[in-house]
This record gives structure tokens, sequence and C-alpha cells, in this order.
């Protein structure tokens, strides 16, 4: 029945602890075939949230890492030659609105504005995808949603959603969890105790005080979990720190300094 | 090398924000005060510690923040010194930072270590109330 999108389907459920009820909203905004927008700092579990939605509510989720070369094209699809002559080849975004899947596209400020604008028709009540070079009036699957992400902490002037686009979207915050939940998601994904979890998680939130002072952010969960994950392969607790959390964090070096006082302090 | 308080302000300050979640105003102290201290102005550091050098230099900074911070989360108000005895006084004073810092080293473990990299006392000391408080 999938057809083309067999290879989209995930196979097991993504774990997913939630932070307050972007559960049932995102299922009420699916059930409304509202557009989504998923707006939270980098590493706090955007894109496994929209994978255990996918999982949960049994679509195929097709995943578009946004940059600024990315095309309409790239999006859309296009002609290519092949052994057999010139053929059409769908996109992403048309394959998800063809056979009726989840399509997210990540970090959608990365990519240009003439580029987004091509989802305009498919988040209004026409959910139609134009395919021009195909002379195709492609009417979206009853089962297709469009779903985007970014992180609105640092963006520039240059990287902001139009608000003609910003206003097809419904929009859902999401932020690291509290301390007691992000210890289990760190313990859980990172292969660690939760008294070890608790202490990464602590010296976290402690490079979190330093955002905008700084640091553009502070540490996220993923970090913490990549840390646990490290020290669970045997790596020292400071030396995975370091490697994970620290090194990325700031290439400044007064910003470094701290990090590294506080992480000997903390450990 | 000597290391002066303006080498480390920046950083120094930054992990203070770490150490309390929020930010404190750090000041030079006046040419000649050895210790670091904390009044409604914020906190206050020696223009160098002179007894230490090149990373010890920049450490004690660290260890003076980390006691100062350690008042600030588990101290009282400033312990007035009332008809207590000066020696009397002293030797509260000491108890109260040991206190805090025990407290504080509680979420902290990795200051032990900065701590006591300045907690020196040796079993060559004369007897005399400074070195049992070094051994305090």
């Amino acid at each position: 029945m999938d057809g083309p999108l067999a290879s989209f389907r995930l196979t097991r459920e993504p774990y997913y602890r939630a932070v307050r009820d972007e559960v049932p909203l995102f299922a009420a905004a699916y059930a409304a075939r509202l557009p989504l927008m998923l707006k939270g700092p980098t590493g706090c579990g955007k894109t496994r949230f929209v994978e255990h939605m996918a999982y949960k509510l049994g679509l195929p989720l097709i995943t578009i890492a946004c940059h600024e070369d990315l095309t309409a094209g790239d999006l859309v699809g296009r002609y290519l030659l092949d052994a057999g002559g010139t053929r059409w080849h769908d996109g992403p975004l048309t394959l998800a609105a063809r056979y009726g899947a989840i399509c997210y596209l990540d970090e959608v400020v990365e990519a240009r504005q003439d580029t987004t604008v091509v989802i305009h028709p498919l988040t209004d009540t026409r959910r139609m995808l134009p395919l021009d070079r195909k002379s195709e009036q492609l009417e979206a699957h009853p089962s297709f949603l469009l779903v985007v992400s970014y992180n609105p902490g640092y963006q520039s002037a240059a990287k902001e959603l139009k608000t003609s686009t910003r206003q097809r979207f419904g929009a859902i915050e999401l932020s690291y969890p509290e301390a007691a939940l992000e210890v289990e998601v760190v313990a859980h994904e990172g292969g660690v105790s939760p008294e070890l979890a608790q202490r990464l998680v602590a010296f976290a939130d402690r490079t979190r005080a330093l955002k905008g002072h700084g640091l553009d952010e502070g540490a996220s969960t993923r970090m913490v979990i990549q840390a646990a994950r490290l020290i669970a392969n045997g790596v020292a607790v400071r030396a995975a720190c370091m490697v994970a959390i620290v090194a990325p964090l700031s290439d400044d070096r007064d910003t470094s300094e701290a990090l590294v006082a506080l992480l000997a302090a903390a450990t | 090398m000597i290391v002066e308080f303006k080498q480390v302000e920046r950083p120094l300050a930054l992990f203070v924000r770490g150490l309390l979640g929020h930010g404190v105003p750090l000041h030079c102290a006046t040419e000649g005060e050895t210790r670091a201290f904390a009044n409604e102005h914020g906190w206050f550091f020696p223009v160098r510690y002179a007894m230490y050098g090149d990373q010890l230099g920049r450490d004690v900074y660290y260890a003076a923040a980390a006691h100062l911070a350690a008042h600030h989360r588990f101290g009282g108000a400033r312990m007035k010194r009332g008809s207590l005895r000066a020696i009397q006084y002293v030797l509260v004073s000491l108890f109260e930072d040991a206190r805090v810092e025990h407290a504080l080293m509680q979420e902290l473990p990795g200051l032990r270590a900065l701590f006591a990299r300045f907690h020196v006392a040796h079993e060559s000391d004369h007897a005399s109330f400074p070195s049992l408080c070094a051994r305090i």
C-alpha cells in the first residue's frame, strides 16, 4: 500500500517523553490537517518528537534538512535523464503530498525564502502543489501533513520566515525538559545511571545560565546524551563532557575557560 | 608569572554566573587588599595574589569566587561580633567557612580539589593559632 513510501515508515516507536501537552496538540492539529511549526532551541527534541508522532499516527515521515542551497526543484522534483530517457522524479515534498506522509522541513529558516514559498499552496485550504514543469496540479493526499521546525533563538535578519509563510502554520513551542524529566531522558538515551545523568544535567544547566553571556545557547539535551554515551562507552566523565559539551559550545577563550572551570567544579 | 584580576575578570564572571545561575558584579579591590570579600556593591578581588603565579595564580581567583559563592548560597546574614572575643570570632568564622564550602561541595564535588590547593597545613608548622586554623 505504501509503494514509494515504504522506506519512510518508522518500524520502531521512537523514545520520547512529553515536556508539556505537545502530543495531544500535535494529534489535534493533524486531525484538522493544520500545518505545524515546531519552535525550540537546538537539540531539545523537535525532530524526535516528529518521529514519535509519525509512528503514533501510523504515517510515513519524509524529512528534509533545509540549507541555503536548497531549491524549489529539490523539494518538488525535476526531470532527470536515465537509461529510459527523460523522466519526471518526484521530490520529497511531492512524494509526501502525493502518497500521504508527514513532510518535515527541519531548520526551515536555513532555506531561502524564495524556496520555501513553494509550500504555500499546500498550507492553505487548497492543499495543492502545482507541478508547473509537469503541467500537473497535485491535490494532496488526505493523510498528508506539513511540519517545519526552527530555532528562534539565534536567527539573523536574513534568515526569517516571511509573514505570509509563518501565518499559515500553527506553532508548538518546545524547550529543554525540566530537570527530573531530562535526567530520565539522558539516562535512557545515554545508557547511564540516573545518578550520573543527574550530574550531567546539572552541569548542562549551569552552561545554560551563560545564554546571552558568552553563549548563544547552553548545552542542549542532545549534547548531554552524547556525553552520556561516551561515558557508557568507557570514557572518563570529565573527558566525555569536554568532547561532547565544552569544546563544541564555544571558541571564545574566556568562555571556554569558564566552562572548563565549571566542569572541573562539577566533576 | 603573577596573574592580575583584570586578566581573569571575564571568565571569572562567567564562572560565577554558572555557579549561581545569575551574575554578580565583580570588582578589583584596592591595592594592598589580600583577600576577596563581598558587600552590597558586589564581590571584590585582590589586584593580584602575590604568592601564587601562573596557573595557580588563575586558580586562586576561581577558588575565591567559589568560596564567595558558597557563602552566597548557604550563608546567612553577616554575623555580628557582639560580645565574642576576637579568637572566638575567628574560630566561628572558620567553622562557617568550612560549613558553607562543605555544602557547596555536595553539589560540586570537583571544588574539593580546587579548595585543597589553597587550604594548606604542614606538620612542621609551629604550634600557633594560625597553624591550628590552617589544620582545621
